[in-house]
């Protein structure tokens, strides 16, 4: 279970004001609980450098300051790129 | 300093354009050659929601039109440090153009392909037309071709129909079939989704035709202007039940083979990655659309916001492309995150949702500054995607392959 935090409570509360359906609270805190396990075992993986290389050799990549799309036949076997609308 | 940016625009906002020209580098340009199509889709944001711009443009665009949009384009590309840009034939329907005029227009974009500037060509279509002799002309030019299509007879031809009325289903899927066996050519599917039947029969329909590569998109009708049914109602979440049973077939087939662009952005969101897909709206998006006039535009689909919604007063045959950067529409098209209402910004999923697509934020009057009107559906299907891979994460087993789209880490 998640602990419900400030950041949570606020996040419902303000969906609520809009006049949106919100989540509980603690479903939230169950949720936000469920990313952090899931980003903190992938920053464990020792393997996923090697897939990562993969993927950014294979596809799209930015730069650190989004400044450069390079390009290495990205999407061979797959969508273009970005836009909803072009599949 | 760029010498357009010198000599076009003013002292006092050179700085800001240079900054978002960085933060958002323009890497897709939308060809729109037909504003017309063989088709009369009932929901099409192009002539049938808010947009009537489509009454006072050519139907067709010209070749002048073509040489001014790829100049600008290769340019800003190399003054951006670019190394590669797409273009996308689009409408419309672009097969109407015919293969010779389209053929000529590949040409003149080809021409700007260097060592330094690698360019994808793609075609968004109806397949009505598609036949071999399409799958020639993509091979001959190097044109990837995507389909629009809506899984089932049922749903499709409610909505695809011709100017007559006449359901589509039957021609399309004849093109398809045509399309599917080339993989080198065909990139997949678009389905716009219709909450009124199972997403899940949807999927299969698409699965059963042989389509390996699909996505589904959000209806571009509904906005803060528009509500969609049972906005208030929070047991009432159609979008997220069609698509959960869609994501959850498919993640437990676990065949890599088999994309859903929504769900691979969403999962890569979950492990931190960064989507740069716009209908997942937290990043910035450097899409720019180029109409029949010249007309220079941001993202087409915000045309779904209102009648010459996404006019700029810019023409590609007199103005360099760099001016879309001093457009208050634009940035706030590139704005990312930093457009997130304070609720989006606090939500634990939306580095997964990134708060939906732009269009769905809108309100005429206020702008984008909501979250989408899809947030409580959207906010279901994002937490049973995140649970379902934290699940899955438990035993450190996560297929990478389904992260394997063009992300990359937010840490980095």
């Amino acid at each position: 279970m998640g602990k419900m935090t400030d950041r949570t409570v606020a996040f419902c509360a303000l969906l609520t004001a809009m006049g949106i359906a919100a989540p509980s609270a603690s479903h939230a805190a169950e949720v936000q609980s469920d990313i952090a396990k899931v980003r903190e075992v992938r920053a464990q993986d020792k393997s996923f450098d090697n897939d990562r290389a993969l993927i950014e050799a294979t596809t799209f990549k930015f730069d650190g300051d989004n400044v450069a799309l390079q390009h290495a036949d990205a999407h061979a076997d797959g969508h273009a790129d970005g836009h909803a609308n072009v599949g | 300093m760029n010498a357009v940016i010198e000599n076009w625009i003013a002292p006092e906002a050179r700085a800001e354009v240079e900054r978002n020209q960085k933060r958002a580098p323009l890497h897709l340009f939308l060809l729109k050659v037909a504003e017309f199509c063989n088709l009369n889709c009932t929901y099409c944001f192009m002539f049938n929601l808010n947009d009537f711009s489509y009454q006072k443009k050519p139907k067709r665009m010209s070749f002048d039109v073509v040489r001014a949009a790829v100049s600008n384009a290769a340019r800003i590309a190399r003054a951006q440090g670019t190394k590669a840009i797409q273009f996308s034939l689009h409408g419309g329907e672009p097969t109407i153009m015919g293969q010779a005029w389209l053929e000529e227009a590949v040409g003149i974009i080809r021409e700007h392909a260097a060592d330094d500037l690698s360019i994808q060509i793609y075609m968004q279509t109806n397949a009505l037309v598609i036949d071999d002799s399409w799958i020639d002309f993509a091979r001959r030019n190097g044109v990837r071709i995507g389909v629009s299509m809506d899984g089932i007879r049922e749903v499709h031809d409610r909505y695809r129909v011709d100017h007559k009325g006449r359901g589509s289903f039957d021609r399309v899927v004849k093109g398809l079939q045509t399309l599917i066996p080339h993989d080198d050519v065909f990139t997949g599917t678009l389905t716009v989704i219709d909450p009124s039947v199972p997403g899940i029969d949807v999927y299969r329909g698409l699965r059963e035709i042989g389509i390996m590569r699909m996505d589904f998109l959000w209806p571009l009708d509904f906005n803060w202007d528009n509500l969609p049914d049972r906005f208030e109602d929070a047991s009432y979440t159609p979008y997220s039940d069609y698509l959960t049973p869609i994501f959850d077939a498919w993640w437990e087939e676990d065949n890599p083979k088999v994309s859903i662009r929504h769900f691979e952005n969403m999962v890569a969101g979950v492990m931190a990655y960064k989507s740069h897909l716009d209908a997942i709206g937290g990043q910035p998006v450097g899409i720019v659309s180029i109409d029949t006039d010249g007309g220079i535009e941001p993202v087409d689909s915000l045309r779904a916001c209102g009648d010459g919604f996404t006019e700029l007063g810019l023409n590609i045959l007199n103005d360099p492309i760099e001016m879309i950067y001093t457009k208050d529409l634009f940035q706030m098209a590139i704005r990312g995150r930093d457009n997130l209402c304070e609720a989006c910004q606090l939500c634990p999923v939306s580095d997964m949702c990134g708060a939906g697509y732009l269009p769905h934020r809108y309100r005429s009057g206020e702008g984008f500054g909501r979250p989408s009107v899809y947030c409580k559906d959207l906010w279901k299907l994002t937490s049973h995607i995140a649970s379902t891979v934290a699940r899955t994460y438990k035993d450190a087993d996560i297929p990478l392959h389904r992260s394997s789209s063009d992300m990359i880490d937010l840490a980095s």
